[in-house]
């Protein structure tokens, strides 16, 4: 045989074979077995998936499992999961990542696959249960479905007959789902939505949302050449695996990595450039940036006369200057002249040189500068919303905005598909509970003064749910909340929603078990690259059993014990609020298809995903699928990509129609808006008072579609800002933080209370016992300075005193700490005062004398029996402390974000000090709430137009335009 | 060249793919994956460090180098974890400077991959200097990171109990040689060569160091399998204790220093023998020499094997 021939045969045939395979639509190739972890089974096997037991070796037992995808609830990252259900005993064995989701790409961080220990907690609630003692007692006795769910439904139907809408509130954590609930209450008419983001993110969120109308960023790290971050994003920032894994291929392309953060975090460890900043500068750090741009004449001049409000800015600003963009780089350099690196090293504590040396790497990015920041800075400090407006200064004069490597704005790398019922009605009336007009520019409810204005407003809830959600535990000053979640008279009925026991839960009349992550159903999408994505949550156990042919109705049946999954829960509720239909709530969970009849969620998902996906259809129809099949069968669709740059598309014929375009540039039409199936928030804007909506900016001569702000471009000025009562911070600029050096007083330090563990998530991981293992406990860092200084090392007990009490913690003495600044993180701490979760949670006794609160810790946790070996294997005691109540209220006077930092007094723990004290006096509590209120700029004394709120800002579950207006007249004596 | 990715990814742990590809190829049929874990996983690691570093362990310089290649190329550099939508791991790069790294850049299946994707591109490339710059990149490749350890590293699958796994060992041989034979290589050694010392002398550097560079091919020129560390205990009479190959090695000094280095010796000459042919003449000549320099030294050290057994730390 000529072996040249027979050579060239044999690459023919496997050619051919690949080709066949491939033509079928299977794979060829095996995954990257030798890669670790990235080992995934091929799609046209998760049917049946065989593998070995690792349980049982050394013995080989096989193991067939049906792989189902859903979604990982841990997080706001969403990332896919593949549970393992073995078709032998149809249980979860475990969860993988899903290689289908675009987001994730198959990946996983420690928390998503830890989903099966949360799944076997022996501890979690599995029964509706009813307060039998006094509230916070620790008495309940089981309750029917039937009997909790018509009791609750009574008290909605009475609130909303008698016009007490107001009364009624819905408070969520992560909300882990697109829309659903806040549709839920628009269909009850009730402004009742209370979000934690003002804990979280919305210091960044207004930052960004006033530069471009959307409030979150999407960087494209994976093709930027140089990454900004202002967080620890690499190991727990929002979508932090499917964002990780992209800063980490950016970086392996030759992307450099600059990172902003007083800790040497994990993050800080893989920067080619780390800044520990002194808390609270890092505006002036990225102004001395911004001023070196500007100075070296490094900009996009051309992206900057093209996309920047300065028409506007120049206009009402520099009257007397020449309206050209000349003149306002002129003034542009005038206004940033005084950052210098000299002044942003002093006010950092960074090297005025590597300040330098990192602007000379962000000047050399070109468009491919992608920067993030999320809570971190923002949520630490007063004014932390400009740390994202100076942040993004940086892509905006780099021209670094929705290109490829640059920050794109979330809305367009984001797809919320339309649903089968979309409530048009509006609540009637305005929540000041959530959105007191003190805070007019707030980005999210005000959720964490609720205890201070209920109890200084009288305000009353009626019926208050928590959803996973746990405020004693996670907000600033939990004893007031505790005094609030104890008033009858503030609370009529509380019910917690949850899969896990937390310390709001009991507090609660009701505990309503809820679904862990497999077994629920939720949509979601997240913008976290250049394209646009759906993911869906659901039951595992529901699809797995569908798909042996099973017929199941209710996911109840599917769940464990009596665990209901959440949308056939608010569908059920729904009903039962207005059983005969005559409020006209019902019909937004009827069934199209039988009139009259519950909506089911089959026909919820099926129609959205028939009806509202673009591509989703055809997909499934290439696989013989319906579009419902094919998500259940894998999880995500990704619905397009490289969306790029949006604002620069050009309005198409059919959508202008007698435009008008004003003296600042922006067009408007009478044509009707096209109809889209995406339906993600985008604030409105207001029409010309002539019956045209606004369509775009125009540009030279031609109409694009720009931004959605109130000039149609990125707001380097906010007119918004200006004429609410702070014009002085409307264009980006650097506030001296409430921790500021010049602000503390002598003997005080800050402290950073913002960071995450790695493996752990808020209150959500407290039943998980793999993450537990790994981290379990929170110790103060301390540079050791101040440790020498304080006299203590690493172990010792301190004291931390704050505004409005103390705590007691172990030291960490670490060089991983700026000096000057101590740091601790904001998980754990979990405690209990009786029965509840014996994993993660000290046992304490809880006293109280009028306003003084204390805490102090009876016991750790440690072994115990249960059906579950390893809980006998509990071999750590410490679960750290809750310093977070300790913490008063200060909120931003402008985004009405919580500013986190502390002014501490870190001293020796004295002779009656034990690990773990907690002690709180909460009239200073209250105090300090005044105290920050001081600071606001009502809009009764500061809105331009008699409202409580600019309309074009978003805000969910939007009250009808009428509600917005203030129920006081500014020359009223009355008026506040 | 889809030969060589199909080749490529048989050295990966079967999977039910593998099935049609073998079929493909005419290869036996595939084995149980405790076939792979006995002839491959544990003995006959498929990664280029493994062979061409100087502590012959995964990782190191050896990656590196491949590494900071792929960077040059602008595809991922193998640094940052690879995964399902890792093109260059599946060898379907969408071109350079466009895809994402794989986590081990220097196994067997990774460096076929891109061999395969190198010559899509040049033939892709419709600018001639790109395409000669492709052209250039596929003989580096070859060159520095594949031919460099391929000829010992199949060599060692002769006569390793799998059937399966000896026809892949041959078929590639035969593939590579008509490659090579096709290929316009430099006149100089590769990298690898050019900065591995030769075995370390225990009297010199000391029995810990002498241990290590008898386990680095580069070093010592010789490849020690388990399975060849098992046949020593038997040949030479000494009892092989469980532990990792350089504990085993360890013992065997321990035991009777002499018959163990007579032993390697042998192993050494043996193997300088088995190189010719193998590879590019250049290549094939360096492995040879370098084992028969080892087994000078083995041989005059098992006749004052005194001296060396008190060098080597025997736990
Ligand atoms: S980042 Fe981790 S916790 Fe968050 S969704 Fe992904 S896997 Fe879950």
């Amino acid at each position: 045989m000529n072996p040249r021939r027979s050579l060239d045969d044999l690459n023919r045939r496997v050619s051919a074979a690949r080709a066949d395979v491939e033509s079928r639509g299977e794979t060829f190739y095996p995954g990257a077995s030798r890669v670790h972890l990235a080992a995934f089974p091929p799609k046209e096997r998760w049917s049946d998936w065989v593998e070995l037991d690792s349980k049982a070796w050394p013995e080989r037992v096989e193991r067939r499992y049906m792989l189902v995808p859903t979604t990982c609830f841990n997080c706001e990252s969403a990332c896919g999961l593949l549970a393992y259900v073995d078709r032998d005993t149809l249980e979860v064995r475990k969860f993988e990542g899903n290689p289908e989701h675009p987001g994730s790409r198959g990946r996983n961080c420690a928390k998503g696959p830890a989903t099966v220990t949360q799944l076997t907690d022996p501890d979690r609630i599995l029964t509706p249960l009813k307060r039998a003692g006094g509230r916070g007692e620790g008495k309940w006795e089981p309750v029917g479905w039937d009997e909790a769910l018509d009791d609750i439904a009574g008290r909605i139907r009475a609130a909303i007959d008698e016009d007490r809408h107001r009364e009624i509130m819905y408070h969520v954590g992560r909300p882990g789902e697109d829309g659903f609930t806040e549709r839920t209450l628009a269909a009850w008419g009730v402004d009742g939505h209370n979000s934690h983001t003002n804990i979280c993110s919305s210091g960044a969120r207004a930052g960004y949302h006033l530069w471009m109308g959307m409030d979150r960023p999407s960087p494209d790290h994976e093709n930027a050449d140089v990454i900004l971050l202002v967080s620890s994003h690499l190991e727990a920032g929002h979508y932090f695996n499917p964002h990780a894994q992209r800063v980490m291929e950016g970086k392996a392309r030759g992307a450099k990595l600059i990172v902003f953060d007083t800790r040497l975090s994990n993050t800080a460890t893989h920067a080619d450039h780390w800044l520990s900043t002194y808390p609270g500068s890092e505006a002036a750090v990225l102004l001395a940036i911004a001023n070196h741009l500007i100075r070296t004449g490094c900009y996009n001049a051309g992206f900057v006369e093209r996309w920047w409000n300065w028409g506007d800015y120049m206009a009402e600003n520099h009257p007397g200057k020449p309206a050209t963009f000349e003149a306002f780089q002129r003034v542009l350099h005038d206004l940033y002249e005084g950052y210098t690196f000299e002044f942003a090293g002093a006010e950092s504590g960074v090297p005025a040189e590597t300040i330098e040396a990192a602007a000379e790497i962000v000047a050399g990015a070109g468009t491919r500068l992608s920067t993030h920041n999320w809570r971190s800075a923002a949520a630490g400090n007063l004014g932390g919303w400009q740390v994202a407006r100076t942040l993004f200064l940086l892509n905006a004069l780099l021209g670094a905005v929705a290109v490829p490597g640059g920050t794109y704005p979330n809305a367009w790398n984001k797809f919320v598909p339309r649903p089968i019922r979309m409530p048009p009605r509006h609540p009637e009336s305005w929540n000041e509970l959530t959105w007191p007009a003190d805070y007019p520019l707030s980005l999210m409810e005000m959720s964490f003064l609720l205890p201070h204005l209920t109890a200084e407003r009288d305000g009353r809830l009626d019926v208050y749910f928590t959803r996973v959600y746990n405020p004693v535990w996670t907000n600033p000053d939990g004893f007031s909340w505790l005094e609030m979640l104890t008033d009858p008279e503030r609370i009529g009925l509380h019910v917690a929603l949850t899969p896990t026991w937390n310390e709001t839960a009991f507090f609660a009349d009701y505990v309503l078990p809820m679904g862990h992550s497999s077994e629920r159903h939720d949509l979601t999408s997240y913008e976290q690259y250049d394209g646009l994505w759906i993911g869906f949550r659901q039951p595992v156990l529901r699809a797995a059993r569908e798909r042996l042919g099973e017929k199941v109705s209710s996911t109840r049946d599917v769940t464990p014990g009596e665990v209901w999954e959440e949308n056939e829960f608010w569908i059920e509720l729904t009903w039962r609020i207005d059983p005969d239909g005559s409020r006209g709530i019902r019909r937004f969970f009827e069934s199209r298809e039988r009139p009259g009849e519950k909506m089911t969620v089959d026909e919820y998902y099926g129609w959205i995903f028939e009806n509202s996906v673009p591509g989703l259809p055809e997909r499934a129809a290439r696989e013989g699928l319906s579009p419902l099949e094919y998500m259940r069968r894998y999880g995500a669709f990704e619905v397009g990509t490289a969306v790029g740059p949006v604002y620069e598309q050009r309005v198409p014929e059919a959508e202008l129609e007698d435009v008008q375009v004003d003296a600042a540039g922006r067009a408007y039409t009478r044509a009707a808006p096209p109809p889209s199936p995406n339906v993600v928030p985008i604030p409105p804007l207001d029409g010309d008072g002539e019956g045209r909506r606004h369509v775009g900016v125009a540009v030279n001569g031609e109409v694009r579609r720009g931004f959605p702000t109130p000039s149609g471009r990125l707001e380097f000025w906010s007119r918004t800002l200006a004429e609410w009562g702070w014009p002085e911070m409307a264009v980006p600029g650097y506030v001296r933080s409430h921790v500021h050096r010049d602000t503390l007083e002598p003997g005080q330090m800050c402290l950073i209370s913002t960071f995450r563990l790695p493996v752990q998530i808020h209150t959500r991981s407290a039943n998980a016992k793999w993450l537990n293992e790994i981290a379990h406990t929170n110790p103060l860092w301390l540079n050791p300075g101040d440790a020498a200084r304080i006299g203590v090392g690493t172990g010792d007990l301190v004291r931390v005193e704050t505004q409005i009490g103390h705590f007691v913690v172990k030291a960490w003495v670490t060089e991983g700490i700026h000096p000057g600044v101590v740091a601790c993180s904001h998980h754990m701490g979990r405690w209990k005062t009786g029965d509840g979760p014996r994993q993660t949670m000290a046992t304490v006794s809880l006293d109280r004398e009028g306003t003084d609160w204390g805490i102090s810790r009876k016991n750790g946790t440690g072994p115990f029996r249960s059906d579950d070996p390893d809980t006998a294997r509990i071999w750590w005691t410490d679960v750290g402390v809750h310093q977070n109540m300790t913490f008063p209220v200060q909120p931003d006077p402008i985004s009405g974000a919580h500013c986190w930092h502390q002014a501490v007094r870190v001293t020796k723990a004295g002779p009656g000090d034990r690990y773990g004290d907690i002690s709180v006096d909460t009239a200073r509590s209250r105090e300090a709430f005044r105290q920050w209120l001081k600071l606001t700029r009502h809009a009764a004394r500061h809105s331009p137009d008699g409202t409580r709120r600019p309309w074009w800002l978003l805000r969910p579950v939007r009250p009808v335009r009428d509600a917005y207006r203030l129920p006081w007249n500014s020359s009223e004596p009355s008026a506040p | 060249m889809e030969l060589f990715r199909a080749l490529g990814s048989l050295i990966e742990v079967p999977a039910p793919e593998h099935r049609r590809i073998a079929e493909a190829l005419g290869l036996p049929s595939v084995p149980d994956p405790s076939v792979h874990g006995a002839v491959v996983a544990s003995q006959r690691y498929p990664y280029a460090s493994v062979y061409l570093g100087a502590e012959g362990m995964m990782g190191g310089e050896a990656r590196d180098r491949i590494a900071g290649f792929r960077r040059a190329l602008g595809i991922g550099d193998g640094q940052a974890g690879g995964g399902p939508g890792d093109a260059a791991v599946t060898g379907d790069d969408p071109g350079p400077g466009r895809s994402a790294g794989v986590a081990e850049s220097d196994h067997l299946a990774a460096l076929l991959a891109l061999l395969c994707a190198l010559d899509r591109w040049q033939r892709d490339e419709s600018d001639p200097a790109r395409a000669a710059l492709m052209a250039e990149a596929r003989v580096t490749l070859v060159w520095e990171h594949i031919v460099s350890w391929t000829g010992p590293y199949l060599a060692s699958f002769e006569r390793c109990g799998s059937p399966f796994h000896e026809a892949w060992a041959a078929l590639l041989s035969e593939a590579l040689a008509r490659l090579e034979a096709e290929t316009p290589f430099p006149d100089y050694l590769p990298a690898a060569f050019r900065t591995a010392p030769a075995l370390a002398d225990p009297r010199d550097e000391g029995g810990a160091a002498f241990l290590a560079t008898l386990l680095a091919p580069v070093r010592s020129g010789v490849i020690l399998l388990r399975d060849d560390l098992v046949r020593l205990g038997e040949e030479a009479g000494l009892a092989c204790r469980a532990g990792e190959r350089r504990y085993v090695l360890g013992s065997f000094l321990a035991q009777d220093p002499g018959a163990a280095l007579q032993w390697l010796a042998g192993h050494a000459r043996e193997w300088s023998g088995r190189m010719v042919g193998r590879g590019p003449a250049p290549v094939a000549r360096w492995w040879a020499d370098r084992a028969a320099e080892s087994a000078v030294l083995l041989s005059r050290l098992a006749d004052g094997a005194g001296t060396v057994v008190s060098a080597v730390s025997v736990p």
